[in-house]
């Protein structure tokens, strides 16, 4: 069966020429359905251009990316944004939410981009943020969440479209250890219910309770271990 | 369609989270609006107010031979002119005609050029004629005998006799190779107006103003005999039935003559100057709307700083929207949708606010002028507006839409 993801000899290069940077310089991996994988890597060691290529928000200079079988690389922008929607689920270290939308409203956007219908919408984003514990808080705007409650808001709009990838960049880099323990729960129990969690990071405590830890150092895959995830 | 309105439904969303800024952005509209409704409305009223003065209504029209149809001038014959008497009875007061000769008259005082008027008895009280104020008219049997009796002003008695105690005093009277004796049967007043405008023309060193009136059937004395006249003017008994006169006028001539065509004859249209006087004021008011939409077009300009600003501070927002799956024409459409909204907002408070401003110049009367709302105004006004926001929106929408996800997501 083809998987989940193949990343086949990625390249990534800034500034062609002089000064070049190579970013990614010769990536290969495959994730297959339901891991749950940590990319770990220090900064400037290619980590987040790789989750940008994985996340389909960047090409690749050269190389391939299968997503589903289907080579991504070299897809349109508009393209790209209608894969993002549909099999991509994002939470970004500082939660990016919208500031004027409630919970609610933010948790729908992927879904109106997806022109799904009004009422439906709604009701998909309602379960979607009982699931994560926020029923509670349906109506509350960014501002009027904490730090941990709006990372649980990011999560329900990444579980929302029913993505078959959830992508997580550093998400629990800009919260305390009560959160973290939160979020990483969710992110677990996504996991056991059958998904695909991609978790960024540099943090090797996150990346000890994951099943599979692949270390990226200068744009090259340095190692990629399977695991015993330990439960903290 | 349920797309868009998502886009509306977003854009409202945050026009309802930025009102101080949004209602800052659409005063340049709202101004621009007022000032276009208020003015064109104030233009339409003195328009109106213009062509009403110069519509007054008056008792006498004149129909004519239709020079596009009949090329000969000579057609309202001495019966036709009875025929209208008889015919249209007491709705009118006085049907007079009237065709103008150059002649020559002498007196002791020596020879001079005269404008001589062959016309009827009706004549006597043609419009803006003055009273006599001595002797009489030459009457219908004077017309039927062509005899050779004639009328003239003060001035014209000035001139030949040097005094005005004239009636009964005859001179020589000259039209080409014709020449008779005439008798001065009457004299009309001049007034002091045309007193002092003769003393202008004199002192330009134009020529003496001399007028005569005489019986037209006198015109074969002079071997020039005038077989019709080229018009009529008839005065309606009251103001109300003049046009109905008129046009009883036209068809009655018409059937008398139809050897000539299917209408030889119209009403004369009076020198149009309400026309003209509209198009002065058409020409007023299409300037001062320039004027007033180049304030809305500085209004669309701060609408589009506006919107700029808005897409570097939202640059986070876009990011995340595209991230999720928004795609160009997804983040253009949001916020064309915002800048048309935040204009056509603006046009819709501008209408108003004209409007009200329309009514109460027109309430309060002020400079005289009657306001009038003028609806192409208003219906450009509206169009223009949400065209300002459309136009002036597409540039900070593209940029927005053209962000790269990675970027805008980077920032902060």
């Amino acid at each position: 069966m083809e998987p989940l993801i193949r990343v086949d000899d990625l390249h990534k290069i800034y500034n062609p020429g002089e000064n070049e940077v190579r970013a990614l310089d010769g990536v290969s991996l495959t994730i297959n359905r339901g891991e749950f994988v940590a990319i770990v890597g220090h900064s400037g060691s290619g980590k987040s251009t790789l989750m940008n290529m994985l996340g389909c928000l960047d090409t690749p200079t050269s190389g391939h990316y299968y997503l589903e079988g289907m080579d991504v690389s070299t897809l349109s922008d508009n393209q790209l944004s209608d894969i993002r929607n549909k099999k991509i689920g994002f939470i970004f270290q500082g939660f990016n939410l919208i500031a004027n939308l409630d919970a609610v409203g933010n948790v729908e956007l992927p879904l109106i981009y997806r022109k799904v219908g009004k009422q439906k919408r709604r009701r998909i984003a309602v379960q979607a943020l009982k699931k994560v514990g926020l029923g509670t808080r349906l109506k509350h705007r960014p501002n009027e969440l904490s730090g941990g409650q709006q990372q649980r808001v990011a999560v329900a709009r990444a579980i929302a479209a029913q993505p078959p990838i959830i992508l997580a960049d550093e998400p629990t880099g800009n919260l305390d250890s009560r959160s973290t323990v939160e979020i990483m729960d969710i992110l677990k129990e996504l996991h056991k219910s059958g998904r695909t969690v991609i978790i960024i990071t540099h943090d090797d405590d996150i990346a000890r309770q994951v099943n599979r830890v692949i270390r990226i150092m200068d744009g090259r895959v340095e190692s990629d271990e399977i695991q015993n995830p330990n439960e903290e | 369609m349920g797309q868009f309105l998502e886009y509306v439904k977003m854009a409202l969303d945050n026009i309802r989270a930025n009102k101080g800024r949004s209602f800052l952005t659409m005063l340049g509209i709202i101004i621009g609006i007022t000032s276009v409704v208020t003015i064109v409305s104030i233009g339409n009223g003195l328009r109106n107010d213009v062509v009403d003065a110069t519509n007054m209504q008056t008792n006498t029209v004149t129909v004519q031979v239709n020079s596009e149809e009949v090329t000969r001038t000579d057609v309202i014959t001495g019966e036709d002119i009875s025929f209208l008497r008889d015919t249209l009875g007491s709705s009118v007061e006085n049907i007079t005609t009237s065709q103008t000769m150059s002649g020559k008259c002498t007196t002791r005082k020596g020879t001079f050029d005269a404008y001589v008027s062959m016309t009827t008895p009706d004549y006597e009280n043609a419009q803006y004629a003055s009273p006599l104020v001595k002797g009489s008219y030459f009457t219908e049997n004077d017309m039927e005998s062509g005899r050779p009796v004639c009328v003239i002003d003060e001035l014209t008695a000035r001139y030949l006799f040097g005094n005005t105690n004239v009636v009964g005093m005859s001179f020589e009277l000259a039209i080409d190779t014709g020449i008779q004796e005439v008798t001065i049967l009457g004299i009309r007043e001049t007034s002091d107006d045309m007193m002092e405008v003769e003393a202008t023309y004199q002192a330009m060193g134009m020529p003496e103003s001399i007028s005569i009136e005489v019986p037209y059937t006198l015109s074969e004395a002079f071997g020039q005999p005038i077989e019709g006249f080229y018009s009529v003017s008839l005065t309606a008994a009251d103001s109300d039935s003049t046009s109905r006169v008129a046009s009883a006028a036209v068809q009655l001539l018409n059937s008398r003559h139809q050897d000539l065509g299917d209408a030889p004859f119209m009403q004369q249209r009076p020198i149009d100057l309400s026309d003209m006087m509209g198009a002065i004021m058409d020409g007023v008011t299409a300037f001062v709307a320039l004027v007033a939409a180049i304030s809305l077009v500085v209004g669309g300009i701060g609408v589009m700083n506006i919107m700029l600003v808005s897409v570097t501070e939202r640059t986070r927002e876009i990011g995340i929207r595209k991230a999720l799956g928004a795609k160009t024409g997804s983040i253009i459409a949001q916020f064309l949708c915002e800048s048309a909204i935040i204009s056509g907002m603006g046009g819709v408070i501008g209408i108003l606010l004209g409007g009200g401003l329309t009514a109460l110049i027109s309430a309060l009367e002020i400079g005289g002028i009657h306001a009038s709302l003028s609806l192409p105004a208003v219906i450009i006004a509206t169009l223009f507006s949400c065209g300002v926001g459309i136009v002036f929106g597409i540039y900070p929408a593209r940029k927005a839409a053209r962000l790269s996800p990675i970027e805008a997501l980077r920032r902060m």
